[in-house]
């Protein structure tokens, strides 16, 4: 006994000194690579062919639920789910929409008003889902009516936001409406609601939540919560070869998502070989498999532009010293974006020249020219003397949630306004009570938020059409002629209004689109030769290229 | 000793209740809107009061919990999660025994290590057995949880590539999360163990022992460790219920799915239903911890257990 003990307590010092010190060494060990912004390629070794096609991808968000009209993590459920259950079509990775269950979608002239515009959508007649059941115009008619009654989150706000009526016109065909002729509606609810069979989901008992059964090229085999899911290919899926779109390719036959929570496990994870993707990455642990990292050997780092944008909401409703425009207007051109990004994400973003991405749908290359309240001190401290605003007069409060890029934003946007005589301070809250606090014109000035910005720039610029909303927009203002000039561009989509809009919204410093962070995924390149990347930053598995393929 | 059992389980309820009511007022009254997380910024003020309607959140706060109560303690339904649907009970029967088996893993590596190091402590005291022992302890208290959980992970999954670095699956998977979780245990109950042990050391019963020529480990274990054993076990029992805490952060840095974990996401998410269900989980699974402490002082003290038994005769007489 005595032995044992003492014996024990020598193991025990041992032990925890061997931890501290070779742990810690293990963490000094910064990576070169710092300045691989681009895409990376490292030294591929000549691969081996595996005998199982498997691919084993790291993500951060669990769907939640399986069920086809739960929302769950929203991340989780579109990274994952998006392969099980199926849309009526997608948006490609060249941003344009192509058919998925929907062979054609077409505008109804002669049916259609601006209240209710109309479109006929023809079904591809050989859809089975995985218990052989044929797909037909009344299932999808029903899976729009059960994720209207019972659906939650994206889906379900896509048709209460955009549908006016469905109708069955035939076995494989079915009238659309939209309740208004701004684009973008129909799209939203035709790559957000998930199709399924109705026998199928009223026999399921418990809404598919335990057993999806989808339309899909992945079945789920097996679901541990909060741990991993396992996809496995559909031996029967029903589209043809040759008319399968990249969301519907079968290039591996089993994918495992694995659900890390931390970026750090996820990078260790990726050099023990636990994982082969690693999606969104942060810079820090990135850099480590880029090229002269110390773990690059053996790994493919792909850098992409974020689609959403990082931004700043501006307070112009008279609870804000910001609704004098020309304390708004001073506010933006007091922050350097170039600075902002070089502090905030190490250089890796690119800046934005609108409320917008560019690559959205309707934006205009010449707005790239566009002043967009280019950092400009002595204009800011300008506008400020010409509103009688003398230093440390004003104190802005700066909300954000609790992400560590948008706290960084708001603390450097903090130190930029002392610049021109503005005391903020930074109130920062978890996401939940962020999402509250940021429809209270009372709780922020300033309003650091991000923003998806794919498919229609008209889309994006919603949250401005204060119609929307029972009282103000997310400037917390209620402006009749943003209102219009906004649903004019949407309608028409036409350029001069789509810039009347553009230029408006600009001028009354209602919002500033700050920059778009560079998102990093790293992949075995002994497995995968040529990874491809969806718009919402996700690895499409099926369509990506393997050493066997 | 079942009369004892009996009463303890039966106090249990109250406990739980107000537990129960409590979570369930914080949640009530703590800011945060689910309906608007649930639809987003986008969503008008209609859709987040159609929202609120159908969660139910709309009704009179006595109402809810009223609804709360029956739904948990009558039909043992812990409700649906907002955001997912899916019913928190299940999901909760996923991930407790994860918990569950990190908890008493965690556990039984701090008793069965701790004690040993404090009883050769107190044997050796001033002695280098005793200060490597305490330097250990100290250590331990000192250590953050999740600064030790990452160095591990560093060397263990990292550099020697001996365990994985997150998430389950079979034994391996444990290992780290286990040590990391029971090292302030250990510390703790190493310095509780010492302290006691260094109380009855000296005792007569002890000198005598001695005296009747036992060997010096019939002393420590029949006479010595019987007797410090009461205090040893009153900290065990916090130490499980600190060890239970620490796993949420612990869950957290190994992406290990247990309760704590689920716990964590609700919270950022509003989803009350799935808050208070791992509330009231913990408490019953803290609640069944004190009970099986209490019995352990009864087996472990002889004067305690003939009391409880003399309190149950007493009542009898009284009610005769």
């Amino acid at each position: 006994m005595k032995k044992f003990c003492s014996n024990l307590a020598k193991f025990g010092i041992a032990a925890m000194m061997a931890v501290s010190m070779t742990a810690c060494s293990g963490g000094s060990t910064e990576p070169s690579g710092q300045n691989a912004g681009t895409s990376t390629a490292a030294a591929t070794a000549e691969a081996e062919v595996p005998q199982e096609k498997v691919i084993k991808i790291a993500t951060t968000s669990d769907p939640g639920s399986l069920g086809a009209f739960d929302e769950g993590s929203s991340s989780g459920r579109w990274t994952v789910l998006a392969y099980t259950y199926e849309n009526l079509i997608y948006q490609g990775t060249d941003g344009q929409y192509h058919p998925w269950l929907a062979k054609s979608w077409t505008k109804n002239e002669a049916e259609s008003t601006p209240t209710h515009v109309v479109y006929d959508v023809e079904l591809f007649d050989y859809i089975t889902d995985f218990n052989g059941n044929n797909i037909t115009a009344d299932d999808v008619v029903f899976s729009f009516n059960e994720c209207l009654t019972n659906g939650t989150g994206n889906q379900h706000t896509a048709l209460t936001g955009n549908l006016d009526s469905i109708e069955k016109t035939g076995d494989y065909t079915f009238k659309l409406a939209v309740n208004s002729e701004a684009a973008g509606g129909l799209e939203q609810m035709m790559t957000q609601v998930m199709i399924v069979s109705q026998k199928e989901y009223e026999g399921s008992g418990d809404c598919m939540r335990s057993n999806p059964i989808g339309t899909g090229a992945y079945k789920v085999d097996s679901w541990t919560t909060g741990s991993s899911i396992i996809l496995t290919k559909n031996e029967d899926y029903w589209q043809k070869e040759e008319l399968r779109g990249e969301v519907q390719k079968q290039n591996v036959d089993r994918i495992e998502y694995y659900f890390v929570t931390e970026s750090t496990q996820m990078a260790i994870g990726l050099e023990t070989g636990i994982y082969d993707v690693v999606t969104n990455l942060n810079f820090s642990n990135a850099s480590r498999f880029m090229e002269g990292g110390e773990s690059s050997e053996g790994f493919t780092v792909t850098t992409q532009r974020d689609t959403y944008i990082q931004q700043m909401w501006v307070n112009r409703s008279e609870e804000s010293p910001l609704h004098d425009l020309r304390i708004a207007q001073a506010v933006l051109y007091a922050i350097d974006i170039d600075a902002l990004i070089t502090a905030v994400v190490e250089g890796h973003g690119e800046p934005c020249y609108c409320y917008g991405s560019d690559l959205s749908i309707g934006f205009q290359p010449n707005w790239k020219t566009d002043d967009y309240y280019l950092y400009n001190l002595p204009k800011a401290k300008e506008l400020l003397s010409e509103a009688g605003v003398k230093d440390g007069d004003i104190s802005l409060t700066i909300l954000c949630d609790t992400d560590e890029v948008r706290s960084k934003i708001a603390q450097v946007i903090k130190l930029m306004l002392t610049e021109i005589g503005i005391n903020a301070e930074v109130t920062s809250f978890e996401q939940a009570l962020w999402n509250t606090y940021q429809t209270d014109p009372t709780k922020f000035d300033l309003n650091i938020s991000y923003n998806g910005a794919t498919g229609y720039i008209t889309n994006t610029w919603r949250q401005l059409d204060s119609t929307r909303y029972a009282e103000h927009n997310m400037a917390m203002v209620r402006d009749n002629t943003l209102d219009s000039l906004i649903q004019k561009a949407s309608i028409s989509q036409d350029d001069a209004d789509l810039d009347a809009a553009k230029q408006y919204m600009t001028e009354n410093a209602y919002h500033y689109a700050l920059f778009h962070k560079e998102l990093n995924f790293v992949t075995n390149s002994k497995l995968i030769t040529k990874p491809l990347f969806n718009l919402r930053g996700n690895i499409i598995p099926g369509a990506s290229e393997y050493v066997w393929n | 000793m079942g009369r004892f059992v009996l009463k303890r389980i039966l106090q249990m309820i109250p406990v739980l209740l107000m537990v129960a009511v409590l979570i369930f007022t914080i949640l009530y009254f703590v800011p945060g809107d689910p309906a608007q997380i649930m639809l987003g910024s986008t969503a008008t003020k209609y859709e987040l009061q159609q929202m609120r309607e159908q969660l139910g959140l709309t009704r009179p706060f006595l109402v809810q919990l009223g609804d709360f109560l029956y739904q948990t303690f009558i039909k043992f339904d812990l409700g649906k999660s907002y955001l997912t649907g899916a019913p928190v009970g299940a999901e909760i029967a996923a991930r407790l025994p994860r918990t569950l088996i990190l908890g008493v893993a965690s556990m039984v590596l701090a008793f069965g290590i701790g004690i040993p190091l404090g009883i050769t402590a107190a044997i050796h005291q001033n002695g280098w057995g005793d200060r490597i022992s305490m330097i250990i302890a100290l250590l331990g208290v000192s250590i953050p949880t999740f600064w030790l959980a990452l160095m591990f992970v560093l060397l263990f999954a990292l550099k020697l590539r001996w365990f994985p670095s997150s998430g389950i699956g079979g034994f391996k998977y444990y290992v780290l999360p286990t040590v990391s979780l029971c090292f302030g245990g250990l510390a703790t109950q190493a310095r509780q163990s010492r302290s006691s042990m260094l109380e009855v050391i000296r005792a007569d019963y002890v000198v005598t022992a001695r005296a009747k020529g036992l060997s010096e480990r019939e002393v420590i274990m029949r006479h010595a460790l019987p007797n410090a054993l009461n205090p040893i076990i009153t900290l065990a029992g916090n130490n499980l219920a600190v060890i239970f805490g620490g796993s949420i952060v612990i869950e957290n840095v190994f992406s290990f799915p247990g309760i704590g974990q689920y716990m964590i996401t609700a919270i950022n998410q509003r989803d009350y239903p799935i808050v208070r269900g791992c509330v009231v989980m913990l408490a019953i699974v803290f609640a069944v911890i004190m009970l099986l402490v209490d019995i352990a002082y009864a087996f472990n003290d002889p004067r305690i257990k003939a009391r409880y038994e003399n309190s149950g005769r007493k009542t009898k007489v009284k009610k005769a």
